[in-house]
């Protein structure tokens, strides 16, 4: 054993390495295999801790909206694109120039729609990024100013979603969490339901969000009470809680330091128009997503997407006394020189001047949800008053109108003509006055059934989510 | 055995522990009956040699065996006392002389030997005699140890029984003894060889070593943690050596391994220099996570994938590169490579626990050898080119196709309006008497390459030091590639303290390569170039037209890719006891590929739009430290053997993209090498990822009697890639063996020399995702801003439940061992089941935010199937050697579960009962009126693509059955060997349709198309929507490959001596000489659309001194 007293070192040495095997043994070990993120990335848990990074997180959420689809293509924007041109085509503004068969057109859209799932997908990815947000922020330790404007934004967002899927679907899943055990096989809830959530959302936006445009530097991209305001007004004609409807339309309209009218018909898509209350900004693209599907690709060529003559022909046009020729029809549509007709609101579709904002809330709808508001109440002297706003902006005489329903009739066109190829009101106008089988299956013809004022759920939902049910007259 | 004994009243023992002497006792008793037990069965063969150890045994027993062994006679004086002599003995092999005059020693007891016939008496010393034994004579002795087949045995080793001091032989095979005993007695070995004592008095300048029979207890199986030996290994482990690599002139290690190994089937990616090698080790069990086994170099993992796709999710990759992507396992040197050992079944890969389900090949660099000086240079020159070119149509024959078509279609082909219709300038425009032979052109051209290694080697007993370098130059046979270069250095250091407690190595391999290829590889597209065009302008330009991109312009673009890597290792061991060894183990390794690819305005056609010159350039680098700290307690107790270990590893892995950038507008193409000469850049990314892992394993190995074996492995890992509720899983196996030959009832069968049942099962996992963040959920910069400011948003869903995909393993086989270990024979069956399948995009209703993400899904994969080696030592002489190999693989892989909830999504992928990854398409019925048609399976009416429609799945796309067959013959100083590979396999098969501009496949002059030069014609629809899709282009591509042919000689010793020259060595080698096979492509293995494997053939020159 002598030459082993000698080496005592190593001992020491056997000993050390001992504990060391044992201290990667011990429980501890588990921090041992943390790992940070990629230099590019953020957990969700990093994320709320750091003002600057949450605000790029709400500014994400409008970038993805807006700039980035589901299809990698620009130009394929859910929101800035789809929102509008399906239901035009569903309804009856727009048709295919170049398709035979538009299943949009047609009214005959299949499950399996290539077009469809992208949008179903975008809006939902959009409601994950304001939940993610809502319960992220719940816990942050940020300031409680900054968490309360983000989380009403963020529930804006959300609402303005919802609406658009219980618009084009009926009863749709109803997401209020990121817990995708729970989220990925949620069943449709009722479409009331639905609404009762975009409402709350709305009005808890309503009471959160600063009163001016100062989250975006004072120009109009991002929501604010105004634009909460806005939606909760447009809300309120599909609940047809119109008392309410008017109420916050005369929010908005007694804004007069905020939100007019401007006089000439061309500069109401502009950037600084006054009468935006909420527009997606566009200056990453240089032109609206909706100009570039609309507009001809150069003089010569003609538009994808033209104008129905049944459309068309709702102007009213008299060359001869000016105020019976609407202003709309030659400073919102245009003609190619094949003679097609198309819609002009936003007149640029390259890179480069852009002057418009894409909008998607304005002060003249708030005048026509007010009149129509006014309208059901059997207020018809304001409610003509307020028809007759937006007439004369046009430059058309007042409304002949006197009794309630014509005055309904006379406000759904003017909706009609004020708002065509603007995010899907006309579709959901025929749908919520229960007009579409009137209006459409005379234009459409035997095409047309009832049941398809509901866009079918796409096969690849119905795939994912067996608790998903199929839309009537769509199995 | 660490005792040493010298015979009778001399008797003398070195102890280690001379305090425990029962134990040491009890312990020479149990040497005693193993070594005796084994000896009886060499005996009972009758070796002329004397073999005996034992100690306190009688003269009377010593005479007994000496008489057994050699059929001796012992005759006796009278005095019969001389039998109760006790003696030790350690002899091995020694001649009855010898054995005599040691065992005898010191017991007064004289012999003579007459003929047979031995005469014993006692011993009446001389005066001087008595002297002479009181003064024990010493003296210096020099001699040569060589093998009975002339090779001078380096680095033998000698131990002197007296003294226990070992020697080892030098460079040339000398000895150097000094101050000896004559009567000393020495035991020489040398691997490979018979173990042979002499007495130092016997020795006269020369000994010779019988070649051995290696024995299954001296064949060590490296299985990574532990080693064990080959008679009592439990699990699945082949081993393959630095002979069988060297070989070939190949320059990825791995590539040499094809054919070699049953089980394992490699397919090379191209024969462009650095592609990737597919290996897959078992089949495939995996849908969407890594299917590579784990490289091991040097203790230190090695990932496989090419580098700049190791960062996983959101890489960047440059774009079609010449050889597929760069494997990093091409520029190690396989000159570097000592062995690589693969790990199969689950008893050999459990201890690599997440990541062990896709087999395990462990590489081991070169060390140098203890007490071995030496240098040694390679120097070989290499000729390479393609095996195969495909038969294309004579210019005439292509032209009247093409006439015949328009013909068909009655239009009039036109040469003026490139972009109206009938636009035929094969026929209208170029010339109608050229020919260019484009294939030959641009892939016929002969690679040369150079190959220079040069290795140091220095050893002293306890210490050695080896130093190598090599550089590898080599041509491409693409048309304008420049080629591909490699320096390596690999250096390892090992000592160990004076009493061999303290051991410790370091080990250092840097390697170096530069790879120029032509923008992409053309061989894809070179068939569609009619063989009338001439590829160049009346100006020597190139010759741009709208039809086709001019292969002149791909070979002036440029794709380089340079390599670096870096393996570091260092470890230790340390005997704390003489049961407990402790182990550790430090390992760094980092590999670099910095890439560039480079289109110069004048490769871009100018027809369209005004060329711009463009360029990409990008780094990736992956870092990998590894820790590792290891316990090993051995015990042996009279037949039990136990053997217990427990350690624990560390590892952290970074993967990193510093930059990837895009970049146009360069004023100069000669400024093309850096970004900073860039106008414009057009695009940035930056890439970063980690990987880590933990984990602890545990050992118990017990055997009884060395004939029942048992090995229980268990390892609990912990890695990054899951949740954090799921990072930790555990994993284990357990293995057994019988060694039934030692059972009595076996020992009657004399041809039968070992015969093993050995069996496992355990579980492995695979945690290869390259996702390392599917736990979580990220946010990722928009790529687009908002209103000027850059946005964040949510990239990933998170999944904390997501964890290891895991396989149950099962395997039995038997090793059997023929007429003295002549044939070696082992046959073994596997069924591996894998299942909670990482699904790297498994689909998610849209509604949850996303529509894909990552997640274990109940499939069930089998892969089961049958392996075979074979081999037999088919003549040993003096003279001739001859080694023949054979092994075969045969594989099932079937998937047995699709989970319902995702079936409809995979509908079209995979159908249960079938394998993962299957050729599927419609039945082909044959031609109506130059119509392609198809069977409508599903009987609707209608054909639709997909499983779900007319689809069937009609053959598999791994191979059915591979293997390999290795003969080596050596005569005198010549060395022949042979390596075939083969595989039974289905592949896609070239088509072209008749008409077309540029088809021109040789195939076309049967094809039963109505030629066209329309693609709206029902003919050309038919070959489009259904022909290409259907069992009609499928061919068995199986083969039969001469892999291998290298002839060796030996310069006879006397030649090189007089220049002090240890060994000259002159070989011509050829790779990839001849392959039988009825598919119709450039190549079965690498089949349609690359440069196949090369053909090469190199001379060389190796010189140790």
């Amino acid at each position: 054993m002598e030459s082993y007293k000698k080496n005592s070192g190593f001992k020491l040495l056997g000993c050390i390495a001992g504990i060391l095997t044992l201290a990667i043994l011990s429980p501890g070990c588990e921090k041992l295999i943390e790992i940070d993120t990629p230099s590019n990335q953020l957990e969700s848990r990093n994320v709320f801790t750091d003002s600057v990074t949450v605000q790029a997180t709400m500014t994400g959420i409008y970038a993805v909206m807006y700039n980035t689809s589901n299809t990698g293509s620009v130009i394929a924007s859910t929101f800035g694109t789809y929102l509008t041109t399906f239901q035009a085509r569903s309804a009856d503004e727009l048709i295919a120039t170049g398709l035979v068969d538009d299943e949009y057109v047609n009214n005959n859209v299949l499950p399996g729609n290539s077009l469809l799932n992208p949008a179903w997908n975008a809006l939902y990815q959009t409601i994950y990024s304001t939940n993610v947000l809502i319960k992220g922020l719940e816990t942050s330790p940020l300031s409680p100013t900054l968490k309360k404007q983000l989380t009403a934004e963020s529930k804006f967002i959300r609402a303005y979603c919802n609406y658009h899927l219980v618009n084009l679907w009926g009863s749709v899943p109803l997401i209020t969490q990121t817990n995708v055990d729970i989220t990925n096989l949620q069943g449709q809830a009722p479409a009331d339901q639905v609404y009762a959530h975009i409402i709350q959302d709305l009005k808890d936006a309503q009471a959160d969000l600063a009163a001016d445009y100062s989250w975006s530097a004072n120009i109009r991209t991002r929501a604010n009470r105004w634009a909460a305001t806005a939606m909760l007004a447009k809300v309120y004609l599909h609940t047809k809680e119109w008392a309410l409807a008017e109420q916050e339309a005369s929010k908005i309209i007694a804004n007069t330091s905020l939100f007019t009218l401007p006089a000439s018909l061309t500069n109401v898509f502009l950037k600084g128009s006054s009468e935006t209350i909420w527009a997606f900004n566009t200056n990453y693209s240089g032109y609206t997503y909706l100009g570039r599907a609309l507009l001809p690709g150069s003089a010569t060529s003609d538009p994808g997407l033209a104008l129905t003559p049944s459309l068309i022909n709702a102007f009213e046009r008299d060359p001869i006394r000016p105020d019976y020729e609407d202003d709309r029809f030659s400073a919102w549509t245009k003609t190619a020189p094949s003679g097609i007709r198309y819609g002009y609101k936003y007149i640029s579709n390259v890179a480069g001047a852009n002057t418009e904002f894409a909008v998607v809330l304005r002060l003249g709808e708030q005048f026509l949800i007010r009149a129509e508001a006014r309208i059901q109440q059997n207020n018809l002297t304001d409610g003509a008053a307020d028809i007759n706003v937006i007439r004369r902006r046009a430059g058309l005489h007042d409304t002949f109108a006197t009794t309630q329903t014509a005055l309904i009739t006379a406000v759904e066109q003017e909706r009609r003509l004020e708002l065509f190829l603007e995010n899907g009101t006309r579709w959901y106008d025929l749908k919520r006055t229960g007009r579409a089988d009137a209006v459409l299956a005379a234009l459409k013809g035997a095409g047309w059934q009832s049941t398809d004022v509901l866009y079918p759920i796409p096969t690849q939902q119905i795939i994912a989510n067996p608790n998903l049910k199929q839309n009537p007259g769509y199995n | 055995m660490n005792f040493y004994t010298k015979v009778g009243g001399a008797f003398k023992m070195h102890f280690k522990h001379p305090l425990n002497k029962k134990r040491l006792i009890m312990r020479i008793n149990l040497t005693f009956i193993i070594v005796f037990a084994f000896l009886s069965q060499i005996c009972a063969n009758g070796f002329s040699q004397i073999t005996i150890k034992g100690s306190n045994i009688s003269v009377r027993e010593l005479i007994r065996k000496i008489e057994q062994q050699s059929g001796y006679v012992f005759l006796m004086y009278d005095d019969t006392d001389l039998l109760k002599y006790k003696v030790s003995v350690a002899l091995n092999n020694a001649s009855v002389k010898d054995a005599l005059t040691v065992s005898l020693k010191g017991t007064g007891i004289t012999f003579s030997i007459i003929e047979k016939n031995v005469l014993l008496k006692k011993e009446q010393l001389t005066i001087l005699g008595k002297i002479t034994s009181i003064l024990a004579l010493k003296k210096d002795v020099h001699f040569k140890v060589i093998g009975e087949d002339g090779q001078n045995l380096i680095g033998a080793s000698l131990k002197v029984a007296s003294t226990s001091v070992v020697y080892l032989s030098d460079n040339r095979g000398m000895f150097h003894l000094k101050n000896i005993e004559e009567s000393d007695i020495v035991e020489i070995s040398f691997v490979g060889y018979e173990k042979a004592s002499f007495v130092i008095s016997n020795i006269n300048g020369l000994i010779t070593l019988k070649k051995g029979t290696t024995r299954l207890e001296e064949v060590v199986i490296n299985k990574g943690y532990y080693t064990t030996s080959q008679k009592l290994n439990t699990g699945s482990a082949v081993q393959v050596t630095a002979k069988d690599l060297e070989r070939q002139p190949l320059t990825n290690p791995i590539t040499s391994l094809q054919g070699l190994v049953p089980g394992m089937y490699i397919k090379q990616g191209s024969g462009v220099a650095g592609s990737a090698n597919s290996v897959k080790i078992r089949g495939t069990s995996s849908i969407s996570s890594g299917t590579a086994p784990l490289y091991i170099i040097d203790g230190v993992p090695f990932l496989s994938a090419p580098v700049d796709r190791q960062i996983g999710a959101g890489v960047t990759i440059l774009g079609p590169q010449a050889n597929g992507s760069t494997d990093p396992m091409s520029i190690i040197n396989p000159a570097d490579i000592e062995s690589i050992t693969i790990l199969k079944d689950a008893d050999a890969t459990a201890i690599y626990g997440s990541r062990g389900s896709n087999g395990v090949v462990l590489i081991t660099t070169k060390k140098a050898k203890a007490g071995v000086s030496s240098f040694k240079v390679n120097v070989q020159k290499g000729y390479g080119q393609v095996v195969n070119q495909l038969e294309l149509l004579p210019v005439s024959e292509y032209l009247a196709l093409r006439r015949k078509a328009y013909a068909n279609d009655n239009i009039t082909p036109q040469g003026t309006n490139p972009t109206g219709a009938g636009y035929a300038p094969d026929l209208l425009v170029y010339d109608q008497g050229s020919y260019t032979d484009i294939q030959d052109l641009l892939i016929g051209n002969t690679s040369k390459s150079t190959d220079l290694t040069t290795s140091l080697s220095v050893g002293t007993v306890k210490s050695s030091v080896l130093v190598s370098g090599s550089y590898h130059d080599e041509k491409s046979v693409l048309f304008g590639g420049q080629g591909y270069k490699r320096g390596t250095v690999n250096m390892s250091a090992s000592t160990s303290s004076a009493d061999d407690r303290l051991k410790l190595g370091v080990a250092a391999n840097l390697s170096f390569g530069q790879n120029n290829m032509p923008g992409s590889d053309f061989t894809s597209n070179l068939y569609s170039i009619p063989q009338n065009f001439s590829l160049y302008d009346a100006n020597g330009g190139i010759n741009w037209v709208r039809n086709f991109v001019n292969p002149i312009s791909i070979s002036r673009q440029k794709f380089k890719v340079g390599n670096k890597n870096m393996n570091f290792n260092a470890n230790l061991s340390y005997r704390i006891i003489e049961e407990l060894t402790f182990r550790a183990n430090v390992g760094y390794n980092r590999v670099e590929q910095k890439q560039s690819v480079q289109a110069g305005a004048s490769t871009i056609s100018p027809l369209s739009t005004p060329p711009v010159s463009s360029a990409n350039y990008s780094t990736a680098n992956t870092e990998a430290i590894i820790t590792e700290a290891q316990f090993d307690y051995l015990k042996k107790l009279n037949n039990h053997a136990i053997t217990l270990s427990t350690g624990g590893t560390w590892q952290g892995t970074r993967f990193e993209i510093p930059y990837f950038i895009a970049t146009s507008g360069f004023s100069s193409e000669l400024l093309m090498e850096s970004f900073a000469n860039a106008g414009n850049i057009l695009a940035t990314r930056a890439l970063n990822s980690e990987y880590k892992s933990i984990s602890f394993f545990g050992r118990a190995n017990y055997n009884y009697k060395e004939k029942y074996v048992i090995n229980a492995l268990w390892r609990r890992d912990g890695s990054s890639r899951f949740g954090p509720e799921k990072r930790f899983g555990n994993f284990g196996s357990v293995g057994a063996a019988w060694i039934f030959s030692d059972e009595d009832f076996f020992k009657n069968l004399p041809f039968l020399s070992f015969a093993k049942l050995r069996g496992s099962f355990g579980v492995t996992g695979n945690d290869q995702t390259t996702n390392n963040y599917g736990y979580s959920d990220t946010f990722t910069v928009t790529p687009s801003a908002y209103g000027g400011i850059p946005g964040f948003y949510p990239t990933r869903i998170a999944n904390p439940a997501f964890k290891w995909e895991s396989s149950r393993k099962f395997e039995l086989a038997l090793e059997l061992r023929f007429l003295n270990d002549r044939i070696s024979f082992i046959p073994a069956f596997y069924r591996s089941r894998s299942d909670n399948m990482i699904i790297s995009n498994a689909p998610l209703a849209g509604q949850s935010g996303f529509t894909s993400y990552i997640d274990n899904l109940d499939f069930l994969v089998q892969n089961q199937g049958f392996e075979l080696d074979l081999s037999v030592k088919a003549i040993r002489t003096k003279e001739v050697q001859w080694d023949l190999g054979f092994n075969m693989t045969q594989i099932r892989n079937k998937v047995l579960n699709i989970p319902a909830e995702v079936a409809t999504s995979y509908a079209n992928t995979y159908v249960a009962g079938q394998p993962l990854s299957t050729n599927q398409g419609y039945h082909f019925t044959g031609f109506v009126n130059g119509v392609a048609q198809v069977e409508d399976r599903n009987g609707d009416g209608v054909i639709t693509a997909g499983l779900t429609g007319d689809y069937y799945i009609h053959s598999q796309r791994d191979p059915v059955y591979y293997g390999g067959f290795t003969s080596g013959l050596a005569y005198k100083r010549l060395r022949l060997d042979i390596l075939l590979n083969f595989a039974k396999q289905y592949a896609y098969t070239p088509i072209a349709y008749p008409g077309i501009f540029g088809a021109q496949l040789g195939g076309l002059r049967e094809s039963q198309f109505t030629p066209s030069t329309v693609t709206t014609t029902p003919s050309y629809v038919s070959y489009a929507t259904s022909y290409t899709s259907s069992d009609a282009v499928i061919a068995d591509a199986s083969f039969l490959r001469v892999r291998n042919v290298s002839l060796a000689y030996t310069v006879p010793e006397q030649w090189v001596k007089a220049v002090k020259v240890n060994q000259v060595q002159f070989f011509i080698r050829g790779q990839n000489l001849f392959t039988f096979t009825k598919y119709k492509g450039l190549d079965p293995e690498t089949q349609t659309g690359v440069l196949p494997p090369l053909k090469i053939f190199t001379a060389g020159l190796s010189v140790s001194l």
